[in-house]
């Protein structure tokens, strides 16, 4: 049973020491990647690494009952659940066939302004 | 049982176990009760944070220029440091629940101080940066409205899109400050009931048999790691 086992000090300490590790290797990847896309996906993949060292040692769901682990896995299930539900409307929306000409509800503002010679050409603003 | 029959003493023995509440057959299932409870209350907080991140995923999708502009003006150094902070806390309190189900009280003690105090310890580096986030008129609103050609000194507010940025830029700070705000209320609680959990653990009231609470406050301080895991790339780390 779960009660009685016991994660040593040395496995904690191993985790630990590899969650700083990916902490660093987030930073790094940051700095170091040019593709905005891909940064973003290497810092979040990186966070869903963390969150599973912490999750399956730190709260020993590695080692509870199986009946731990649903409880654990239905949080996420209904996570899952909720951004589905909620991409599925939001990334469809105007691509329906009566839609198809007219522009995206809520699209990025700035880049559907019309071209105004005296001003920048397509955005307002500077990237970093 | 008729009340004229004599009560069994053995059939009570279990009563006696220090911690065991008494309608638990035996500490393994009073633990694996008070851990489905746990598992039970963190599914809830996880989809109370997901309401805010799906929020904050929709309109990310769409103002991503406003966002990764905002973003850029957070600093990345401290939210870096206070993940660090908070990955040691989470360990120190990983060494608690250790010294707990040896029965280790002086170590509990120990360990929970460590974790309380780096808790503090990131509350307060989250304070400052609060503090310099304001400073530089970062806060949604009058503040930013009557300042943001220091922030954006490229924009210019004639431009027919520039109001639209502008208020992109303030709904990201809105999702900042909510989001590391309410992280930060599920430190302060944590920490409370750690600071109760440690003048037990010192009047020796957590032994290897029974240490559930402690347990279960590590479940607890994990989760809002985990919280914090999500926010450090979310806030600190948008890209266009």
């Amino acid at each position: 049973m779960s009660s009685h086992h016991i994660i040593s000090a040395k496995t904690y300490t191993l985790i630990y020491i590899v969650l700083m590790v990916l902490l660093v290797v987030t930073v790094g990847g940051d700095l170091m990647f040019d593709s905005a896309m891909f940064r973003t996906s290497f810092a979040l993949g990186i966070a869903v690494i963390k969150a599973l060292l912490v999750v399956l040692f730190f709260m020993h769901v590695r080692y509870s009952s199986r009946l731990t682990w649903v409880f654990a896995g239905a949080a996420f299930v209904w996570l899952f659940i909720l951004f589905a539900l909620t991409f599925n409307d939001y990334l469809t929306r105007g691509t329906a066939p009566e839609r198809l000409f007219e522009a995206p509800i809520g699209g990025i503002v700035v880049r559907q302004t019309p071209v105004n010679p005296e001003h920048e050409p397509s955005s307002v603003m500077q990237r970093h | 049982m008729t009340p004229s029959q004599p009560i069994d003493p053995h059939a009570l023995d279990h009563h006696h176990v220090k911690g065991l509440a008494h309608h638990f057959d035996d500490m393994d299932q009073q633990h694996e009760a008070a851990t489905l409870g746990m598992w039970a209350f963190l599914a809830t907080e996880v989809l109370f944070f997901g309401g805010a991140l799906a929020g904050y995923a929709v309109y990310r999708s769409r103002y991503g220029d406003a966002f990764a502009a905002a973003s850029h003006h957070l600093y990345l150094w401290i939210g870096v440091i206070n993940t660090a902070v908070l990955l040691t806390s989470s360990f120190m309190m990983a060494l608690a629940v250790n010294a707990a189900k040896q029965g280790n009280r002086k170590k509990i003690v120990t360990f929970l101080i460590l974790t309380i105090l780096l808790g503090l310890a990131f509350l307060c580096i989250k304070g400052i940066e609060y503090y310099l986030d304001y400073r530089e008129h970062l806060v949604p609103g009058n503040i930013f409205e009557a300042n943001w050609h220091e922030i954006f000194p490229h924009i210019d507010g004639a431009h027919p899109g520039s109001m639209m940025f502008l208020r992109q830029v303030q709904l990201f700070l809105m999702f900042y400050y909510i989001l590391t705000g309410i992280h930060a209320v599920h430190m302060i609680v944590g920490i409370s009931v750690m600071i109760v959990l440690a003048v037990k653990a010192s009047r020796g009231r957590y032994t290897a048999e029974y240490n559930s609470p402690i347990d279960m406050a590590g479940l607890y301080w994990h989760f809002v790691d985990v919280v914090w895991i999500f926010l450090l790339p979310l806030l600190y780390m948008v890209q266009h």
